[in-house]
């Protein structure tokens, strides 16, 4: 079943167009991440998904059928950020988010304390959120997108400002939420994470999509030609080499792109020639990669 | 309306008006502003009555002495306040000179000057060091001419208990149609008292209508407004945050109006202060309070949205409240004389009606038409600012950086 569906959508605000045309679908139970530089339409894709704007064409569908409010109650929406009241205290943000949701005051509460105490908040429940530090009004943004326990949770930025330790344990709650059945949405520039958690990406820069599909399937239409090579000495067969279409150069540790067709291990006597090679890699390329990769080429 | 947008609509009212009744600043202003403002009004008018007066040195200078004592007793029965009033019988020029001298250096406050000349044409002359004390100098021109009116009738062979009783005037007792006769101190102190309340009226409309742009504003920054975007639509918010806000303002009237009335009522000898407001102005108050409030909130809550911040949204604000300032400064004027022509237009532009046309009825009762037109016109504004101010909220909640025009707010009107 497919949670959501844009269909040929297209926003625009005065001459500047935001969206483009733009299609995507997320299945059930899927992690999808959408990814793009700043100023891509992420952002009014996602606010068209939850109904706070409406696309001057296209359509956007959830769970199966033509946007309707009622579906809101089914969605968790956790902005890039803080979306709380600073002067009222944690309990009163989440029983007021909770009730708009659909809950009742009481279910709020419970519910709101059982996931202070699992993301270990639960002693400054009834502080005022000003009081807390970025990391943890991050958790009561994030409380407050699954308090009524939705079908299809929207991220934006969801591991900002937090810690290793923090980005962990909610690394947890989202597969764990995943196993549930749940349909998560990310829209981040944290490939890393992108990479580790997504099962699907859509790319979009200037309002267009112009990178979609599974992510093994994504990564694995781009073959073979990066290489991570780790040195010491010269490393100035990077630039002269024919082989590379472009590199990544750190001084003692490089990755790079091949032209088409060329052989990884011509470049590993090229580099031997010049340099101590401790480590040659030939690999798919990170995400990250492909991002500058089809971004520049999008922007060019 | 659907039920949820009800039920969205009644959570955001609940929100907004127990998030704002628990503050302090809500406590202070409800119990310690009005013990304040009278104390900050109260204290400069006590002060002020005694100050100008107190020890005031006057020296009544006359040629004749009976003259100088019928003046005198004049100026004491007169005058509330402690006067020291020295009678000099030297009218003498080099005496007229000393006394300019004591006045220039400030030894004495003013000088009456009757010299024969004077007497025998009827004129003195009053001179002070300063022109502040106007009332008084009407003290002083009343005593002059009353002692002057008293020698001559002596003059004339009338007894001391002849001229009192020919002087002794009558009493004016001024009554309201309509209204049960009462003491004139009572009649003043309802004239007073609605004034007070049609101030009141404008400080409330101005300060909740700030209030609801601030709230906005804040909202739009901390980006709280995204996340209840996803559960209520704008109108939902914008419906509730202005029911919510005004339920406060209701609150802190009700409240001042109880206070007023249990301290008034012990000092009432009828029952309740239905005598100094009448009931009827009481529940017009509520009335334009309200729809006062519709009209300006709305305005209030889209220069709100539209903006990023009170610094960007102060000019909008002033061109907001510049019709309440305007109704403000009329409110005497439009008391003075009611069914004047600028007293019933000013009362009929729905801007400045809530205030106006309460005044108007709080001082005598403007033909029934007059009313139901002001009303109407009220309504009518209020539906066309509200769906005008809707579609700028709609609109200007989400967004954000440069400060938009007034073309793009137009613009703003077509898009929702």
């Amino acid at each position: 079943m497919v949670t959501v569906e844009l269909e040929r959508v297209r926003k625009s605000y005065g001459k500047f167009v935001a969206v483009d045309d733009l299609s995507f679908s997320i299945s059930a139970g899927q992690i999808f991440g959408l990814l793009g530089p700043n100023g891509a339409g992420k952002t009014s894709s996602i606010r068209m998904m939850i109904g706070i704007i409406t696309p001057d064409a296209g359509a956007v569908r959830l769970f199966g059928e033509p946007f309707a409010r009622r579906h809101l109650h089914q969605v968790g929406y956790l902005p890039e950020e803080r979306g709380l009241y600073r002067k009222i205290t944690v309990r009163e943000n989440l029983v007021l988010l909770g009730q708009l949701s659909g809950l009742t005051a009481r279910d709020a509460i419970a519910r709101a304390r059982k996931w202070a105490e699992r993301l270990d908040i639960a002693q400054w429940v009834d502080k005022r959120v000003e009081e807390m530090s970025k990391g943890m009004q991050q958790k009561v943004q994030f409380i407050a997108a699954l308090l009524h326990e939705p079908q299809l949770i929207i991220m934006d930025e969801p591991f900002s400002g937090l810690d290793p330790i923090n980005a962990n344990v909610l690394k947890d709650v989202i597969l764990e939420l995943k196993e549930q059945g749940r349909t998560i949405l990310f829209s981040t520039h944290r490939m890393d994470q992108v990479e580790k958690l997504c099962d699907a990406i859509c790319l979009v820069n200037r309002g267009r999509a112009v990178l979609q599909g599974a992510l093994r399937e994504v990564k694995a239409s781009y073959g073979s030609r990066f290489v991570q090579i780790a040195y010491e000495g010269d490393g100035r067969f990077l630039s002269r080499c024919a082989l590379v279409e472009s590199s990544n150069n750190y001084g003692n540790y490089a990755e790079v792109k091949l032209r088409p067709g060329a052989d990884s291990q011509a470049l590993l006597q090229a580099a031997m020639c010049g340099a101590k090679i401790s480590r040659f890699e030939v690999m798919e390329p990170s995400l990250e990669q492909i991002f500058i990769d089809r971004v520049e080429k999008a922007s060019a | 309306m659907h039920s949820s947008a009800l039920r969205n609509t009644w959570i955001i009212c609940k929100h907004e008006c127990f998030k704002r009744v628990r503050t302090r600043s809500f406590l202070i202003t409800t119990f310690l502003m009005p013990g304040f403002l009278a104390f900050v009004i109260g204290i400069p008018a006590v002060v002020g009555a005694h100050a100008n007066h107190d020890n005031q040195r006057i020296v009544l200078a006359c040629a004749r002495e009976d003259l100088a004592a019928l003046i005198r007793d004049g100026l004491i029965d007169s005058a509330t306040n402690s006067y020291h009033v020295t009678i000099d019988n030297d009218v003498s020029p080099a005496e007229h000179q000393r006394l300019e001298s004591e006045l220039d250096d400030g030894r004495i406050d003013g000088v009456i000057w009757i010299d024969a000349d004077s007497i025998e044409k009827g004129r003195a002359t009053y001179e002070r060091r300063t022109a502040r004390d106007f009332i008084w100098q009407q003290l002083v021109r009343n005593s002059v001419s009353g002692g002057f009116n008293r020698m001559r009738m002596a003059q004339s062979g009338l007894s001391p208990t002849q001229i009192k009783d020919m002087l002794r005037g009558a009493d004016v007792d001024i009554r309201i149609s309509g209204v049960k006769p009462g003491d004139a101190s009572r009649d003043a102190a309802a004239i007073i008292t609605v004034l007070l309340l049609a101030t009141v009226l404008f400080i409330t409309l101005l300060s909740y209508g700030v209030m609801i742009m601030r709230s906005v504003l804040d909202e739009k920054a901390s980006r709280v407004i995204e996340v209840l975007l996803c559960s209520a639509t704008p109108d939902e918010l914008m419906a509730g945050k202005i029911l919510g806000v005004g339920a406060v303002g209701l609150l802190q009237v009700v409240t001042w109006g109880t206070m007023g009335l249990a301290i008034a009522a012990p000092r009432s000898t009828l029952p309740m202060a239905g005598h100094v407001v009448p009931l009827s102005l009481m529940i017009y108050f509520g009335i334009f309070y309200l729809l006062g409030y519709l009209l300006y909130s709305a305005m209030f809550a889209a220069v709100g949205a539209a903006f990023n911040s009170t610094d960007e949204a102060q000019h909008w604000n002033f061109v907001i409240i510049s019709p309440l300032i305007c109704a403000c400064t009329l409110i005497t004027p439009v008391a003075a004389a009611p069914n004047s022509t600028l007293a019933v237009i000013a009362s009929l532009v729905p801007f400045c009606s809530p205030v106006l046309m309460y005044t108007r009825l709080a001082v005598e009762s403007p033909p029934a038409w007059q009313i139901v037109l002001c009303f109407a016109i009220l309504i009518g504004t209020i539906y066309v600012v509200q769906r005008i101010a809707t579609r700028i909220y709609r609109i200007g909640i989400l967004m954000y950086g440069k400060r938009p025009s007034v073309r793009e707010m137009f613009k703003w009107l077509s898009y929702a």
